[in-house]
């Protein structure tokens, strides 16, 4: 950058530009007094090791979140939100209080359809869930489910990028960008910010887990689930272990006599760590990844015997795995690729999805409870949006983001508890209306982190990764 | 990767892992170093003497300093020593496309690695 500077042409231009200056000093000292220029370049990155670990604004409750990514919508109506209304209104139009809202597939004028699902109220804090999700019911005590959620997005694309990165244009750094931005990490051998699917790429892709304006150190890295997690985690078959480290030991050699005449280059350094990250990688990654140690009977819990649970159950052990070697944030993507989008049979696709989800979400909860880690885990469990009151082509259900549920459970978390509410058909949230900006301020707000306060300065601007907005659900805070 | 749809005026931190394991580990850098070691042999018409010069000269335009040199051929010793046991072994090795007759493999994949080496070095990817 260069400077910008104009050369003084009268002692009248002197004071007169000294004295704005010194009043903008007194002001500035006088903002920073009431807390508003508090926020201002808080967090100061070490640029030899971005990822050091960093104090948190305040004492945090959860050390790592598993966001657990239903990708393309799962029905609110139909698992965590019973609307017995729409069983009196079955078969008729909206009542035309409710207006017409424009929908993905312009389906505001059909006929609303009640669930054909039996709900039931479980634990002692008589939450109400669906047959459709019986592991996950047993641990009603545990949760705190979010029925007030809404989003700005038609379609999925912008949503499940909203969801992940606030914004339904693409382009800003993902949550897991900025936590990591926020606390670097514990664990400076593993990733810090891991994406995995039970199934193809999620819509959108890598801009789901995109670092933004971020330093790249911060962005996702998508795990795959079979063989090696990381890509380029291992040379190529014509590399031998002993012939890499002699290669690496080359490459250390001249990358200190280069920068010998250059000690303050702090860039030079960093990537000279980030090689050493990269192969103290190469050794963790693939024991972090590797169930073999894990016995039958937790194969079993999470359904890794099962066909139609396999897939699930083993991004969702993972998970707990990783969470135990300390890396900040998980994201597991059941129905990857649009999985839940239940546009044209509703039964058979939640059926589906229920099924494969139900088992290793209910363990995942299980397990981490048993080892003591759901106390410091926030898990997270959402889609980009729900489903409509009203059917779609008979049997399905479009998108609905102005009403939809969420829930939350383990750090922090206030459980067994319900947290706003839908309309009489569930089509918009009324009640404590928590938007996406809400969620990530409450997500940040567990890990130690006030989302006004985490900022990066881009363009001229400090951003933060709430944007404008966001306001933290005090309702879910235990 | 930092995100170049997103322009920014100045990054301060751009190196990640994922990048250096790329650069290290992927096919397609590989296959360069093979080429590149190739042109070095090429260049330098099997004068082994020349070649750790060559290779220099080719990626950053300069001759190799003293310490530099020594550091290649320190590794140029003890690296093939590792390759010998690999061909030994009947163990693949990367190797440059095309090869003068009766040069020796074990010498020629620990030029690649050489090359290889050179091309992640902070001197090749960095603009000064």
């Amino acid at each position: 950058m260069t400077p910008h500077i104009l050369s003084v042409r009268s002692r009248r231009e002197f004071l007169q530009r000294a004295g704005c200056g010194f009043g903008a000093l007194a002001f500035s000292y006088l903002l920073g007094l009431d807390g508003f220029s508090s926020r201002a370049a808080n967090i100061k990155l070490d640029p030899l090791n971005p990822l050091a670990p960093r104090p948190p604004h305040f004492p945090a409750r959860a050390k790592s979140v598993i966001w657990l990514f239903m990708e393309g919508g799962p029905s609110h109506l139909d698992l965590f939100d019973p609307k017995p209304m729409l069983d009196k209104l079955a078969g008729q139009p909206m009542p035309e209080s409710f207006g017409q809202p424009l929908t993905a597939m312009g389906t505001a004028s059909n006929a609303l359809m009640p669930s054909k699902r039996t709900f039931k109220q479980h634990g002692q804090s008589g939450i109400w869930v669906s047959d459709w999700l019986p592991r996950i019911a047993e641990h009603a005590d545990d949760l705190c489910v979010i029925r007030s959620c809404w989003a700005d997005g038609l379609n999925h694309v912008g949503s499940v990028c909203q969801m992940n990165t606030g914004d339904v244009l693409a382009g800003r750094p993902a949550l897991g960008s900025w936590t990591t931005y926020g606390l670097g990490t514990a664990n400076q051998n593993l990733p810090t910010f891991v994406i995995m699917a039970d199934g193809a790429e999620p819509v959108g892709g890598p801009k789901n887990w995109s670092a933004g304006f971020l330093p790249a150190t911060f962005e996702g890295a998508l795990f795959r689930t079979d063989g090696t997690p990381i890509h380029y985690l291992d040379p190529p078959k014509t590399i031998g272990q002993a012939q890499q480290r002699s290669k690496l030991d080359l490459l250390a050699k001249l990358n200190k006599h280069f920068a010998m005449d250059k000690p303050d280059d702090t860039q030079l350094a960093a990537r000279l760590n980030s090689y050493e990250l990269a192969y103290r990688m190469q050794a963790a990654a693939p024991e972090a990844v590797d169930l073999k140690g894990e016995s039958e009977a937790t194969r079993k819990l999470y359904g890794l015997d099962e066909k139609e649970t396999e897939k699930c159950g083993t991004i969702c052990l993972l998970a707990r795995r990783l969470v135990e070697r300390r890396v900040p944030l998980v994201q597991c993507y059941s129905g990857s690729n649009s999985g839940w989008d239940a546009h044209e049979d509703l039964e058979k696709n939640h059926s589906k999805l229920c099924k494969a989800s139900d088992q290793p979400l209910g363990a995942l909860l299980a397990d981490l409870k048993a080892r003591g880690l759901l106390d410091s885990t926030l898990v997270v469990w959402a889609g980009e949006f729900g489903r409509t009151p009203f059917n779609e082509k008979g049997k399905g259900r479009d998108h609905n983001p102005w009403g939809f549920t969420i829930w939350m459970a383990g750090g922090g978390v206030k459980a067994g508890t319900v947290v706003g509410e839908t309309d009489e058909i569930g089509l918009r949230a009324i009640r404590n209306r928590a938007h996406v900006h809400d969620i990530h301020a409450t997500i940040l707000h567990l890990m130690g982190m006030d989302h006004e306060k985490l900022t990066y300065l881009h363009n001229g601007r400090d951003e933060r990764p709430t944007i404008n907005s966001g306001e933290l659900i005090k309702e879910v805070l235990a | 990767m930092p995100d170049t749809h997103e322009s920014c005026p100045r990054r301060n931190v751009t190196t990640s892992p994922a990048q250096a394991l790329t650069l290290l580990n992927s096919e397609l850098t590989l296959q360069w170093a093979q080429a590149f070691a190739g042109r070095v042999i090429e260049t330098a018409k099997g004068h082994p003497g020349r070649e750790v010069e060559t290779a220099f000269r080719l990626a950053y335009s300069r001759p190799p300093d003293k310490a530099e040199k020594r550091m290649a051929e320190e590794f140029l010793e003890s690296h093939r020593a590792i390759l010998r046991q690999r061909a030994a072994a009947s163990e693949e090795l990367a190797l440059p496309p095309k090869l003068p007759e009766k040069y020796d493999p074990a010498r020629a994949a620990t030029l690649v690695d050489f090359c290889h080496m050179l091309m992640n070095a902070n001197e090749f990817v960095f603009i000064n």
